[in-house]
C-alpha cells in the first residue's frame, strides 16, 4: 500500500475548480516531483497534502490513516517553501529549533540535532545569524534544515530552487537529492522545471488544468511522452495526426490523406490505440531535395518535402521552420551546410525516433 | 483562508467599527432632530438647524476665512514643499537627514506648543497682522504632508525618464513640469486634500492666532459649543463629514487606502 | 555643483521655517531660562515645586498611557483581522477606518458630548433599563476624556498595526504551524514580534497625540486639566506668558523624550526588524 494516497480529492477557490477527482499515490522513500506549468494545481496539491487548504471532497490517506481533518501542526509534516519563509527576528539557531521546541525536546537534545543538522546542510558556525544577513542559497539550506530537523514523516517543497541563480539551482538540486536519500526521507517535489524534476525524482508527475497526464519514471517520460500535453511540455514539438493505423509484428504503419509512416514498436506503443506522432527537432533529418524545383521526387514512407520558411541561427545548431503538406515543422540541424529561405528540403522521420501520443 | 476560530475576531472587528463609526451616525440622526436641545433619538424631525448655521452670525464668514487660509496656506506649502521634497528624495547631501527631520517636524511638536509660539513672535514680534498669521501657521503644518506624500511618491519615480527627457532636448525646469510632475500628479493631488483636511480641521494653531473679526470655522464651532446645546452643531458636523467623504473618495481614487497604512 | 542645486531647491522652505516656526521655539525655550538678564532655572523649579502643576501633569500622562494601552489592546485583533481580509472588503473597512481620522476632532469630540452628557444617548438607555436610578455623570471626567482620545485615535494605531501585519506572509504562519505550533503560537512567536514595529509607531503616535491634545479634552475633560489645556490657560487666560513658555518647553522636551525612549524600546525588543 502507498505511503500516501489522494482519493478521488476536489478543490476549489471560490468558483475557481482547481482540483477535480484527483488521484495521486506516493511509495514510501521516493521523491515524486509534480510537474506542470502554473496554474496545473501542483502546487494546490501541495498545500493540500500540507494541510493549509482543505479539500472540499475526497480522502487523503497518510500511513494508512485518514488525515483529511488533521490540522496543520498535528500532521508532522516538513515544508520548504519557494521563499523559504524564515522566521525573519529569529536566529538560524532559533529559526531550525522552532519546530523541536514546539515538541518539547529537552534542551541539550535541541542543541545537539540543531548543530548536527546544519552541519548537514553546511551552516555551522551560522547559528547566530539572522536570515536577512544569509544569501539566498543559505537561506534556502536553512529553511531545508528547518524542515528536516524535526524528523518528519514527509517532506514538501514548493518550487525551492526558484528564487536561486542558474548555477546555485544545480548545486542545491544535487544537494536536496543528497540529504532527501540519505535520510530516506519520503518527499513531494513541486517545481515548473523540467530539467530540475527529472534530474532528481524517482518518479515524476506531469500535471495539466488539475489532471495527472503522466505519472512514470523520468527517463520514461522523456523517452515515451502519453498524451500531446506532456511531449509538448518536454519538447517533441512536432505532431502528425494520422488517420488510420496497421498492426505489424515489428512496427506499426500509419496513414494520412497521401503519406505513410511506420513506426518501431517499443515500450511507449503498446497499450495504446493512438493516431497521433510525436517527434522532436532534433530527430528529423533534413536533407536538400534532389530532384530540382518543381517536380515531386520519388516518394518514400517516413519521408515529406517542404519549403524552409525561416531559418534560425541557434548558436550550437541552426533551427528551419519548414512548411510541408501536413503543416510546419520544426528541426533543428547541426551547423554545416545551412539552408536558406525559400530551399526546398525533403524530411525524414527516423521510424525508431516517432512516438506516439493521445 | 477563514474558519470558525477567526469568526470571533470577526465579531470583535465589526463592534470596534461600530464603537468607531456609531457617535458619527449619532450626530448625523440628531441633526435631524426638531428639539432646541440635543435628544436622541429625536422626536420629530426638522431641517431647522441646517438653516440655522446660515442664519447664525459667523459660521459663514468663519467658514469662507477657513476656506481661504486652508487654499492660499496649501498653495503656500506647495510652492515652497515640492522644490525641497524633489532636492530631498533627488539629491544625496550633506545633512539631508537633519533637514528632513527638520521638515516633517511640524509634525512632531506638540500644535498647541506651535501656536502659542508663533502668537509670540509672528503675531506679536513680527508684528504680523493676524490673517497674514493664520496663512503663515496653517502653511506651516500643511508643510509635512506635501513634503512626506511627494517624497513617497517620487521614491517610485525612476529617475531616468528625467534623464531620458534631458536627453531629448528638455531643459531641467521643463523637464520637471513636462515628465517629473505628471508622473507624481496623484501623489500630488493627495497630498493637496490631506494636507487641506488638516489644516481646516486645525485648532490647536488658529486657536492662538484669532482677532477680532478673524476666526476659523473649527474655533467659531468650540465657541458655539461652550455656549450653545443644540444641534447647530451637529448639523455642521454632517456637511464637514460629507465634505470629508469627498474628498476621501478622491484620496481612495488617486493613492489607494493602502497608502495611509504604508506611510 | 548638483549639491547647490538641492540646497537652493530647499532654501524657501528653509527660511520660511527658520523665521517662523525653529526661531519662536528658540526664543520661547531660551525666554524661560532667562531672568532679570541672567541665566536661571527658577522658573522651572517653582514649577516642579507646584503641586497644582505635577497633579496636571501627572494626570495627563496617566490618561495618555491609558488611551495607548485601549488602543492597544483593541486595535491589535481588529488590525489582524483585516490584514487578511482580502482586497475589496479590506479597502472598505480601511477606508471606514481612515474617515474618523480625517474627519474633524470637534466633531468626533462633540459626538460623545451627545452620549455621555447627562441627559446623553448612555444614560437615557441605562435608566430605562432601570441598571441605574438617576443619570450618572460621565461627561466631564477623565473617564469621558479617555473615551474620547481612543475614539480619536483607535484609527492610527489600527491603521499602524494594519501596516506591518501586511508584510508578514501566511507562509510564515504556516510555517509555524507545519513545524507543529498552535495557531496561537504562531501569533505569539511569529505574528506578535514581528509587529513591534508598527506598535512602536502607532504607540508613539497615540501616546503623543494624547499627551498634547487639546480639543478633546478641552471638551469632554471639563475641570480636569491636562497639559496642553494648561498651557491655552496660562497663555490667553492669564496672560501670564513666563509660564505658557514653560510649559511649551516642557511640552516639547517630554515629547522628544518619549519618541526616544519608545525607539530605543523597540530596538531593544527587536534587534533584528
Amino acid at each position: 500500500m502507498s505511503l500516501l494516497s489522494l482519493n478521488n480529492v476536489s478543490v476549489a477557490y471560490d468558483k475557481n475548480v482547481i482540483l477535480k477527482d484527483f488521484n495521486l499515490n506516493v511509495e514510501k522513500g521516493e521523491l515524486l516531483s509534480l510537474l506542470g506549468p502554473s496554474g496545473c494545481g501542483k502546487t494546490t496539491t501541495l498545500r493540500l497534502i500540507a494541510g493549509f487548504l482543505q479539500a472540499s471532497g475526497g480522502q487523503f490517506i497518510f500511513d494508512g490513516k485518514d488525515y483529511s481533518q488533521v490540522p496543520i501542526n498535528k500532521r508532522h509534516f516538513g515544508f520548504v517553501f519557494q521563499n523559504y519563509a524564515l522566521f525573519p527576528h529569529l536566529s538560524i539557531f532559533e529559526n531550525v529549533a522552532f519546530g523541536l521546541r514546539q515538541r518539547k525536546v529537552d534542551r541539550k537534545e535541541i542543541e545537539k540535532r540543531v548543530k548536527h543538522m546544519l552541519e548537514v546542510v553546511s551552516l555551522s558556525g551560522f547559528e547566530k545569524r539572522f536570515p536577512a544577513e544569509l544569501s539566498g542559497g543559505q537561506r534556502q539550506r536553512v529553511a531545508i534544515a528547518r524542515a528536516l530537523v524535526i524528523k518528519p514523516d514527509l517532506l514538501l517543497f514548493d518550487e525551492p530552487l526558484s528564487n536561486l541563480d542558474a548555477n546555485l539551482r544545480v548545486t542545491m538540486r544535487v544537494e536536496i537529492r543528497r540529504i532527501q536519500q540519505e535520510l530516506g526521507i519520503t518527499t513531494v517535489y513541486v517545481s515548473h522545471d523540467q530539467e530540475e524534476c527529472f534530474s532528481i525524482s524517482d518518479k515524476v508527475a506531469i500535471l495539466n488544468k488539475g489532471v495527472i497526464e503522466q505519472l512514470d519514471q523520468p527517463k520514461t517520460i522523456y523517452k515515451y511522452p502519453k498524451t500531446e500535453f506532456v511531449a509538448r511540455f518536454i519538447g517533441f514539438n512536432n505532431f502528425i495526426q494520422c488517420r488510420q493505423r496497421e498492426e505489424h509484428e515489428t512496427h506499426l504503419t500509419f496513414f494520412t490523406e497521401q503519406e505513410k509512416f511506420e513506426v518501431q514498436k517499443n515500450a511507449g506503443t503498446t497499450s495504446t490505440r493512438a493516431l497521433k506522432l510525436a517527434i522532436r527537432p532534433d530527430n528529423i533529418v533534413i536533407e536538400k531535395c534532389r530532384t530540382g524545383s518543381g517536380g515531386t521526387p520519388g516518394h518514400r514512407d517516413n519521408t515529406l518535402t517542404g519549403q524552409v520558411k525561416i531559418s534560425t541561427f541557434l548558436g550550437r545548431s541552426y533551427q528551419y521552420e519548414v512548411d510541408t503538406s501536413l503543416g510546419t515543422f520544426q528541426v533543428n540541424r547541426e551547423m554545416e551546410m545551412p539552408f536558406s529561405t525559400g530551399d526546398r528540403v525533403i524530411l525524414i522521420f527516423p521510424k525508431e525516433k516517432l512516438v506516439l501520443v493521445d | 483562508m477563514m474558519n470558525e476560530k477567526d469568526r470571533g475576531l470577526a465579531i470583535f472587528t465589526w463592534l470596534t467599527f461600530i464603537v468607531l463609526l456609531g457617535p458619527l451616525v449619532i450626530i448625523i440622526i440628531t441633526s435631524f432632530g426638531a428639539d432646541s436641545y440635543l435628544s436622541f433619538p429625536p422626536k420629530s424631525l426638522s431641517l431647522h438647524w441646517y438653516q440655522n448655521i446660515f442664519e447664525t452670525e459667523g459660521f459663514i464668514s468663519t467658514f469662507k476665512t477657513s476656506i481661504f487660509v486652508s487654499l492660499i496656506g496649501n498653495l503656500i506649502a506647495l510652492i515652497i514643499g515640492i522644490p525641497a521634497a524633489y532636492a530631498l528624495s533627488r539629491y544625496h547631501f550633506k545633512g539631508k537627514g537633519v533637514l528632513n527631520a527638520l521638515f516633517i517636524s511640524p509634525l512632531l511638536i506638540p500644535g498647541i506648543v506651535l501656536g502659542f509660539t508663533m502668537l509670540k513672535y509672528v503675531i506679536v514680534t513680527y508684528h504680523m497682522p493676524i490673517y497674514t498669521g493664520l496663512l503663515v501657521g496653517h502653511s506651516i503644518i500643511m508643510l509635512p504632508f506635501v513634503i512626506r506624500v511627494i517624497s513617497s511618491s517620487l521614491s517610485n519615480f525612476d529617475f531616468s525618464i528625467e534623464e531620458a527627457a534631458l536627453s531629448l532636448g528638455a531643459g531641467k525646469l521643463a523637464t520637471f513640469f513636462k515628465v517629473v510632475l505628471p508622473n507624481i500628479r496623484s501623489g500630488l493631488i493627495a497630498a493637496i486634500l490631506l494636507a487641506f483636511l488638516e489644516s481646516f480641521n486645525n485648532v490647536d494653531i488658529s486657536i492662538f492666532i484669532t482677532g477680532p473679526g478673524v476666526s476659523t470655522l473649527p474655533i467659531q464651532m468650540l465657541q458655539y459649543v461652550e455656549n450653545y446645546f443644540d444641534p447647530t452643531i451637529a448639523a455642521i458636523s454632517v456637511l464637514l463629514m460629507i465634505l470629508t467623504a469627498a474628498l476621501m473618495f478622491f484620496i481612495e481614487r488617486l493613492m489607494g487606502f493602502s497608502y495611509f497604512t504604508k506611510k | 555643483m548638483k549639491k547647490s542645486i538641492a540646497y537652493l531647491l530647499m532654501l524657501p522652505g528653509l527660511l520660511f521655517l527658520v523665521f517662523f516656526m525653529v526661531v519662536p521655539l528658540l526664543f520661547t525655550v531660551s525666554s524661560t531660562l532667562v531672568q532679570q538678564g541672567h541665566f536661571s532655572f527658577d522658573g522651572y523649579l517653582a514649577f516642579f515645586k507646584d503641586q497644582y502643576f505635577i497633579e496636571i501633569l501627572f494626570n495627563t500622562l496617566k490618561v495618555s498611557l491609558i488611551t495607548t494601552l485601549m488602543c492597544i489592546f483593541i486595535s491589535f485583533p481588529a488590525a489582524y483581522y483585516i490584514s487578511k481580509l482580502r482586497t475589496r472588503k479590506k479597502t472598505i473597512l480601511i477606508g471606514l477606518a481612515v474617515f474618523p481620522l480625517l474627519t474633524s476632532a470637534i466633531v468626533r469630540s462633540f459626538s460623545w458630548m451627545i452620549i455621555l452628557g447627562k441627559k446623553g444617548i448612555l444614560n437615557t438607555l441605562l435608566l430605562h433599563l432601570h441598571i441605574i436610578n438617576e443619570p450618572i455623570n460621565i461627561l466631564y471626567t477623565p473617564t469621558a476624556m479617555i473615551i474620547g482620545l481612543v475614539h480619536l485615535f483607535l484609527p492610527l494605531m489600527i491603521i499602524s498595526l494594519i501596516g506591518v501585519m501586511e508584510n508578514i506572509s501566511d507562509d510564515l504562519v504556516q510555517a509555524a504551524e507545519s513545524l507543529g505550533a498552535s495557531r496561537f503560537t504562531a501569533f505569539r512567536k511569529i505574528v506578535f514580534p514581528l509587529c513591534i514595529p508598527g506598535l512602536v509607531v502607532g504607540s508613539i503616535l497615540v501616546f503623543v497625540g494624547s499627551l498634547t491634545a487639546y480639543t478633546t479634552p478641552a471638551l469632554l475633560g471639563g475641570k480636569q486639566q491636562v497639559i496642553s489645556v494648561f498651557l491655552y490657560q496660562n497663555a490667553m487666560t492669564l496672560n501670564d506668558w513666563y509660564a505658557a513658555s514653560i510649559i511649551a518647553t516642557i511640552m516639547i522636551a517630554i515629547t522628544f523624550i518619549v519618541i526616544g525612549f519608545m525607539n530605543l524600546a523597540a530596538r531593544k525588543l527587536n534587534p533584528k526588524g
